[in-house]
């Protein structure tokens, strides 16, 4: 009785782990790599938000230079804070070296319809020690990461794109989400010594966001290399 | 008109004595000195201030300019500045007491409250010009050294203004550091009223200064309770154009602290002079 029940039961599993299985990580990752290596460079205007509860910092406009297959370049007028990861973020860059790619599952992300694959480095000195995927089923392009790495803890990048597919489908908004820990911030460099408003006592941790928004565009159009060229 | 005579004269005697350079000469001395120190070293200053940043951000463009020069520069001679300033209003009556020329000039036809009046306003004047010469002196020598850029400022909240907005708060807090230095000037010149010789003056004045600052920087709960009556503890109030959004309220109540006392203490100074026994 006990082994019907156990076939019975097998049989009933047996759809979905052939589903799982048919379903090759590295394979999703591939296409997801050849579709942005149509672009080979670009120039992007972009406007950095920085929230972060102990920093207060405007809105910042500038540009951002990447080429192939991971040279960034970013310039804004005054003083901006990047997120020290992701800057240079490209699913290439991700997806060099070796690593082992596992097709997890299918997930439902907010209204999109997405693969979800771990990469993990087979390197063991790589600081990167997991990464989660969030792969657009339709779009074949990555919605969401999740980096667990050695030195900076857990980072995870949002990728917003528009509703329509252009020729080139890269995102019109990055949002980097972080850990951050929030020290006693010493005192002296601006001489605020007389400040005797009440200090916090222990160190917090928080988290940290970064929105990148593209504003615009140029694909292919050769001013990045041009940009890099002037660098040599 | 006999009003502007006496102020006149009042300012030629003032900038007639030695003493009345010495807050120029150390300024231009100091202001200088800092901006290069902080040209040479500022870097390595400003990356300790903000390691803790540095574990989650890149940072990008310079922060180290004449903006942040002048600021610190602001943070750090606003404690000194009142010796400056009482060497010379401490001096205006107590000065002339001493030498005996106060007699001689009260025998001319304008009366004594004028009198104190328009020394009171010559004492203003020449406030008014120590501040305004650091303040074009920072910011001119520290924008030549170092040029422009965004300005950090770090406190409870790190903020960084953007280049555009940060000329109005350095002129905004330079205009509300002329009033806290009134107020020391005020105080320096009831002193003198009083006073019949003139180091008395300097030395009460920087007396009750240091003690009301050191009162204030000790966080306990008796002396909390005194705080909001001591003047020193809204001469800071300036660092409040240096967040966002700006208190105005606390601006404007801590303005009306200072001048409330700078009356106050002009108030007294001509009550008494009013009454002063010259002849003896």
């Amino acid at each position: 009785m006990i082994q019907r029940a156990l076939i019975f039961s097998l049989f009933l599993l047996l759809p979905s782990m052939v589903q799982a299985q048919s379903k090759d990580g590295t394979a999703i990752l591939e296409q997801v790599k050849e579709k942005f290596y149509t672009i080979k460079e670009y120039e992007a205007n972009v406007k950095i938000k920085v929230d972060v509860d102990f920093v207060k910092i405007p809105v910042k406009q500038g540009l951002i230079w990447f080429m192939q297959p991971d040279k960034v370049k970013v310039k804004i007028p005054g003083f901006s804070l990047l997120p020290k990861r992701g800057m240079n973020f490209t699913p290439n860059q991700l997806l060099t070296g070796d690593y082992t790619a596992i097709f997890i599952r299918e997930e439902k992300l907010g209204e999109y319809n997405t693969y979800v694959i771990k990469v993990i480095p087979s390197d063991e000195t790589d600081d990167i020690i997991l990464s989660t995927i969030w792969v657009d089923q339709k779009r074949m392009v990555i919605r969401k990461l999740e980096t667990t790495t050695k030195s900076e803890g857990t980072i995870s990048m949002a990728f917003q794109f528009g509703p329509v597919v252009k020729k080139f489908d890269l995102p019109d908004e990055i949002i980097f989400t972080f850990d951050l820990r929030k020290n006693e911030l010493p005192l002296g460099l601006t001489g605020d010594f007389e400040n005797t408003e009440p200090r916090d006592k222990k160190s917090k941790n928080s988290k940290g966001t970064v929105t990148i928004s593209y504003l615009e565009y140029f694909v292919n159009q050769g001013r990045a290399i041009a940009q890099f060229k002037k660098n040599k | 008109m006999i009003m502007i005579t006496l102020v006149r004269i009042e300012l030629y005697k003032i900038f007639s004595k030695p003493r009345t350079y010495i807050g120029f000469v150390a300024i231009a001395f100091l202001v200088p000195l800092i901006q290069v120190a902080l040209y040479i070293d500022g870097e390595t200053y400003i990356e300790f201030s903000l390691q803790n940043l540095k574990e989650a951000f890149e940072f990008q463009g310079n922060l180290l300019n004449g903006f942040l020069a002048t600021y610190i520069i602001l943070a750090t001679l606003y404690v000194h500045i009142p010796f400056l300033i009482a060497l010379v209003t401490g001096d205006l009556i107590a000065g002339e007491a001493a030498s005996g020329t106060l007699k001689i000039l009260l025998t001319r036809k304008a009366d004594r409250t004028m009198i104190v009046v328009s020394k009171f306003i010559a004492g203003m004047i020449y406030t008014a010009t120590l501040i305004f010469f650091m303040a074009i002196i920072s910011l001119v020598l520290g924008l030549a050294i170092m040029g422009t850029g965004d300005l950090i400022v770090i406190k409870n909240t790190i903020y960084v203004f953007a280049e555009n907005d940060v000329l109005w708060r350095l002129i905004a807090a330079f205009c509300f550091g002329l009033i806290a230095m009134w107020c020391v000037g005020a105080l320096a010149f009831m002193f003198s009223a009083f006073s019949d010789n003139a180091i008395g003056p300097i030395i009460l004045t920087m007396t009750v200064i240091i003690s009301f600052i050191i009162i204030s920087a000790i966080d306990l709960s008796i002396f909390r309770a005194v705080k909001p009556f001591m003047f020193t503890n809204y001469m800071g109030s300036w660092k409040l154009f240096f967040e966002d959004p700006v208190d105005y309220n606390k601006v404007i109540l801590s303005a009306g602290v200072l001048i409330f006392h700078i009356l106050g203490f002009l108030g007294i100074s001509i009550y008494h002079f009013n009454r002063k026994d010259i002849l003896t």
